[in-house]
């Protein structure tokens, strides 16, 4: 954990990620093993922490109630398609990596967030809120 | 603090080149043996949306061990989910159990997938399934593209210079018509087999044709198209049904042209493919050729003289020669004889007058123009118009050749012929 120290988990949230749909299977197959390759090259720098595709349906609870309805009902561009978590030294790192994502020209989007090891409101009253950190 | 499961286990393995436009068509075919034909239309958007799936998942779990069974496997769940979700409309549950299921089972397909040594097979079927005669003639190379070689709705509409919606429409009746007839996902057999496959070999050289002589200005050779067209006669001729002498003969007539595309290709940017009597001959590619002349051998069997065999020999002809000058005209004329009597169409004799040409001469060649130019079609086709001026200029008549390319000018339609025209009618008026 020790050479981590200095190093902070900064999350990219992937939306627009069904790009795939009505492309030329060729075009298709490239940018997927250019995605592929992405991945594979952060991974081998150790950077990448973890990374999952996300369904596109599932569930929203809301409410007092907690009631559940099928979601999310965000437009389709919108929904995030995935996401991918990097350990990296600065934000601008982590966006640089982000930059160099192969697919951004066929529209997927990344939004990247820093992971806090507090929330805000745990650091405002002084309780740490999250149990387990990566 | 280890790397998660799954990006451990990831391994970064490059697909085939080419591997979703191969693997579409074949798990179509194995999705129509279990659907049936009828359901062409599943078959095809199943297998799209797996495709897109594999994309949204292979970056980050690795490409599968076996990725051709996983997208069949995961193109067949989408099927079986759309067809249960037709039946019970009412429910959306099933879909998203499905997704659901879906990512859990992503990685691994069931063990009976991952051999289908019958792919081949089915594929065929499925190319006869799309030159059935229920299909319009004009929509056959259409669907066939489409879901035997995966190539997009844009893409077909680019080699045939059709617009999208035109694509759409012969896609849609060809599949309304394969439904209708309740064509089965059977190779036929006997009578029927015949003529099946003489629209299936018709189908693959139209490929071809329009691959290798593009009538596109911008793009005059599509590599992708001799690609596919290569592929589906090999295929074809590789299994039984189409191992017989005039499929191997429309096989070798094709790696003949491919052979010759480096060298048409060598030309100055934007400016037309070489000729073939300017080609660079060492150019052409050798293991093509040694390819076409073992297919021409299996070829030469059999009772039946196939216009295709014609070809492969006059193809055949020009390869052997050393030059162009040096080519066996008197062969090349005789076997254009020949193909024009099992094919009496004007562009073979204009082919036949041209051999006659280096053969006997321009006025020999110029007789048998005039004698076909009664065609209707020779009068409005630039290419006879050309030759003619060539001619009248190889015996030094320059009003008659600049008059023939006049007529050429007027007949054309093509922006890069114009151009060519206007060189030789330019060159004629300095050199006379």
């Amino acid at each position: 954990m020790d050479e981590n120290n200095k190093k902070s988990d900064y999350l990219f949230l992937l939306r627009n990620t069904d790009w795939g749909h009505d492309m030329p299977l060729d075009q298709a197959q490239a940018a997927l093993e250019s995605m592929l390759a992405w991945v594979e090259e952060m991974r081998t720098r150790g950077l990448f922490v973890a990374g999952q595709p996300l369904s596109p349906a599932g569930k929203v609870v809301s409410g007092a109630a907690a009631d559940t309805s099928e979601g999310p009902y965000a437009e389709s561009k919108e929904i995030v398609g995935g996401f991918i978590i990097v350990r990296t030294a600065t934000i601008e790192e982590a966006e640089k990596e982000a930059q160099a994502c192969p697919v951004l020209r066929l529209g997927m989007t990344i939004e990247v967030r820093p992971l806090l090891a507090n929330c805000p409101l745990g650091d405002e009253i002084g309780v740490q809120m999250l149990v387990a950190p990566l | 603090m280890g790397l998660p499961a799954a990006a451990a286990a990831y391994h970064t393995r490059r697909l085939v080149d080419r591997f979703f436009r191969e693997e579409s068509g074949r798990a179509v075919a194995v999705l129509c043996r279990t659907f049936g034909a009828s359901q062409l239309q599943l078959a095809e958007d199943s297998v799209q949306e797996a495709i897109v799936r594999a994309i949204r998942l292979w970056p980050f779990q690795g490409i599968p061990a076996h990725p051709s069974a996983w997208l069949i496997t995961t193109a067949r769940n989408v099927a079986y989910d759309e067809l249960r979700r037709r039946q019970n409309l009412q429910s959306k549950e099933a879909s998203i159990c499905q997704a659901q299921a879906l990512w859990a089972d992503s990685d691994e397909s069931r063990p009976d997938e991952k051999n289908v040594t019958d792919v081949d097979d089915l594929v065929l079927r499925l190319i006869f399934v799309c030159c059935d005669p229920a299909v319009p003639a004009n929509a056959q190379a259409v669907l066939a593209l489409k879901t035997v070689c995966g190539f997009s709705t844009r893409e077909i509409a680019d080699a045939f210079f059709l617009s999208e919606a035109n694509i759409h429409q012969r896609l849609s009746r060809a599949r309304k018509a394969l439904a209708d007839a309740e064509v089965e996902f059977e190779l036929p057999t006997g009578k029927a087999l015949d003529d099946h496959l003489a629209g299936v070999a018709r189908t693959i050289y139209q490929l071809f044709t329009e691959g290798c002589f593009s009538k596109s200005n911008e793009t005059p050779i599509r590599p992708e198209l001799c690609d596919e067209a290569l592929r589906l006669v090999d295929l074809l001729a590789s299994l039984p049904v189409g191992d017989v002498p005039w499929i191997h003969a429309l096989y070798a007539l094709m790696l003949f042209h491919a052979s010759r595309i480096p060298a048409r290709l060598s030309s100055p940017e934007g400016e037309p493919p070489t000729l073939l009597q300017h080609q660079d001959r060492s150019l052409w590619d050798q293991a093509m050729i040694a390819d076409a002349f073992r297919h021409l051998a299996l070829s030469a069997s059999g009772s039946q003289l196939h216009p295709y065999h014609l070809q492969a020999s006059i193809a055949a002809a020009h390869t052997s020669a050393k030059s162009f000058e040096a080519s066996d005209w008197g062969l090349i004329e005789s076997l254009y004889q020949t193909l024009y009597e099992l094919d009496p169409s004007p562009i073979v004799a204009l082919n036949r007058s041209v051999a006659i040409s280096f053969h006997r001469g321009p006025e020999a060649a110029l007789a048998e123009l005039n004698r076909i130019g009664g065609f209707k079609e020779m009068q409005s086709t630039a290419a006879y118009h050309m030759f003619a001026a060539d001619l009248f200029g190889q015996m030094g008549q320059a009003t008659e050749a600049s008059r023939a390319l006049n007529e050429a000018l007027r007949v054309t339609k093509s922006k890069a012929e114009r151009s060519l025209i206007s060189d030789r009618a330019h060159r004629l008026s300095f050199h006379p």
